[in-house]
């Protein structure tokens, strides 16, 4: 970030620190880093997929493209909708691991028996 | 459509939505509308836009993580796991009598709890970094704009540098850097990272904010020609008063200074004629009846219960026989809309909130019965109203 040290009144008063940055809830503080990692990792992945969704977009309509175009580009209401589920279904299918049922495997060999599997459905 | 180099909107959209100004306010005029049902020229009105294009997907990916973990890993899944790990561990589902901070110990020991919780406070964090490195990014511009619009109107601002500002005014509330009072962009922050991602796309046009004017009662007498907004932090819920009653003279006033600076700069930005003041709820300054509504939105759960008692008092001062106090919170004792926590799972989220979310006074307020401390105050209090999504006001009146 850029230093923002400056004689100009920013009308900013001396407060008190929270302690929140010092938590950790899993079993180790590096896990938790990592997870932090992750989701950062999650956020930056997700900026460079709607960067490349625009670019797309300008290349099918196979404008010049300038980059300040894509930076001022405003998805209309059905790509904002669109967009919008595409980003959830990342976070679905990247973070849905974290919601695994963890029971002990019981049995030397695998026992449930369950419907055949439809097509479409991954 | 909305240029994103133009990050707060077009004034000329402002006539759209019935924000003309009225210099001389001598009758009501109240303009209804639905916040949830919005015209294209509505929604330009109110939308806020980060400026570029990096910032606004970086905030549209931790409103979309936010909603998963809420509706998902703590939602669905997390109600299974958790009712799972108590069943393991021979501990009640239901009502306990587990404190608070043993709840949340607790639950601590369930791994996908552990991980829900982990994720939930890096996802704040997230918001909060990559909307404070937007704008200390590029410090300059945003104090440049703030300093175009301190002196401009309409409407005005006050600022008081050398208030004291108590205690507890003064945490990081929301685990938000530098809390509301220690910022220099505090308002641009929580507005742009709060009001966004953690409605988790349901206040992008400020929908939640003009929810609470719209469904403010008015006084018995129907006059409304002046309105107090306490707790105004960015001045949306300020703005969307003004949108209903046109004609009404508005104040927002906040602890915070660069929360009211913001919240003033937004509204010059949109030719809206309302006066924010850093002042505190608790001593208004203003004159004895001189307000027809006094307003607040999620403030009290952020004061403690003494400064709790003094703000109602202060405000059963300041609002005429007759006047309405609205106000919107989280649910107390003495609530109509539900209860208090009772749960392990239940109390364990108010612990996560209360301590990991740097919310000191949430426990004071839930345990607060509300409605009685107005009764007691002197007001008439109606608990039977729902606003358009069933935000539970209650309504003190100050009896004739």
């Amino acid at each position: 970030m850029a230093d923002a040290k400056t004689d100009r009144p920013t009308y900013a008063a001396d407060y008190i620190k929270g302690d929140f940055e010092k938590a950790v809830y899993l079993d180790s503080v590096h896990s938790d880093n990592l997870m932090t990692a992750f989701l950062g990792l999650g956020a930056e992945h997700w900026a460079l997929r709607r960067r490349v969704m625009v670019l797309e977009k300008f290349m099918a309509e196979n404008k010049v493209i300038d980059p300040a175009m894509v930076e001022a580009y405003d998805p209309t209401p059905e790509e904002k909708v669109a967009w919008e589920a595409e980003r959830d279904d990342f976070i679905d299918r990247t973070f849905s691991v974290l919601t695994r049922e963890t029971d002990a495997i019981a049995s030397a060999v695998p026992q449930e028996k369950v419907p055949a599997r439809e097509a479409g459905k991954s | 459509m909305l240029s994103r180099r133009n990050i707060l909107a077009a004034t000329s959209a402002a006539a759209t939505v019935g924000t003309q100004q009225a210099k001389a306010a001598k009758s009501t005029v109240d303009v209804k509308s639905d916040p949830f049902d919005q015209t294209e020229a509505q929604k330009e009105f109110h939308a806020a836009r980060f400026a570029t294009l990096d910032q606004e997907s970086l905030m549209s990916f931790a409103e979309g993580f936010k909603k998963w973990n809420a509706t998902d890993l703590a939602g669905r899944d997390g109600r299974r796991s958790t009712n799972n790990f108590l069943r393991s561990r021979g501990l009640p589902i239901g009502e306990s009598d587990l404190g608070y901070e043993e709840s949340f110990n607790v639950l601590l020991e369930d791994p996908s709890y552990a991980a829900k919780t982990r994720l939930e406070r890096s996802a704040q964090a997230l918001m909060w970094d990559r909307s404070m490195r937007a704008f200390h990014g590029d410090a300059d511009k945003y104090l440049t704009l703030m300093e175009e619009t301190d002196n401009a109107g309409p409407g005005s601002l006050e600022l008081n540098p050398d208030m004291e500002l108590p205690d507890y005014t003064i945490h990081e509330i929301h685990a938000q850097p530098g809390g509301y009072v220690g910022d220099p962009f505090a308002g641009w922050v929580y507005h742009w990272a709060l009001t966004q991602a953690f409605y988790q796309g349901r206040n992008e046009y400020d929908q939640v904010h003009l929810s609470i004017a719209q469904g403010c009662p008015k006084p018995a007498d129907g006059k409304v020609l002046r309105i107090l907004d306490m707790g105004c932090a960015s001045g949306l819920s300020t703005t969307a008063f003004k949108e209903r009653f046109p004609n009404a003279e508005v104040w927002g006033i906040d602890v915070g200074g660069p929360l009211v600076r913001y919240a003033h700069h937004r509204a010059v930005k949109k030719d809206i004629d309302v006066h924010f003041a850093q002042r505190l709820a608790e001593d208004t300054k203003f004159p004895d009846g001189y307000f027809d509504i006094v307003s607040d939105y999620i403030m009290f759960h952020e004061v403690t219960a003494e400064a709790a008692k003094e703000i109602v008092s202060e405000t059963y001062r300041i609002l005429r026989p007759g006047g309405v106090f609205n106000h919107v919170d989280i649910i107390t004792e003495g609530s109509s809309a539900g209860s208090v926590p009772r749960t392990i799972r239940e109390k364990a989220e108010s612990w996560n909130i209360h301590r990991h979310n740097i919310e000191p006074w949430w426990h004071e307020f839930t345990h607060t019965n509300f409605p009685e401390l107005l009764r007691t105050t002197g007001f008439d209090v109606d608990l039977t109203l729902r606003n358009a999504k069933g935000i539970p006001p209650v309504i003190g009146i100050k009896p004739v």
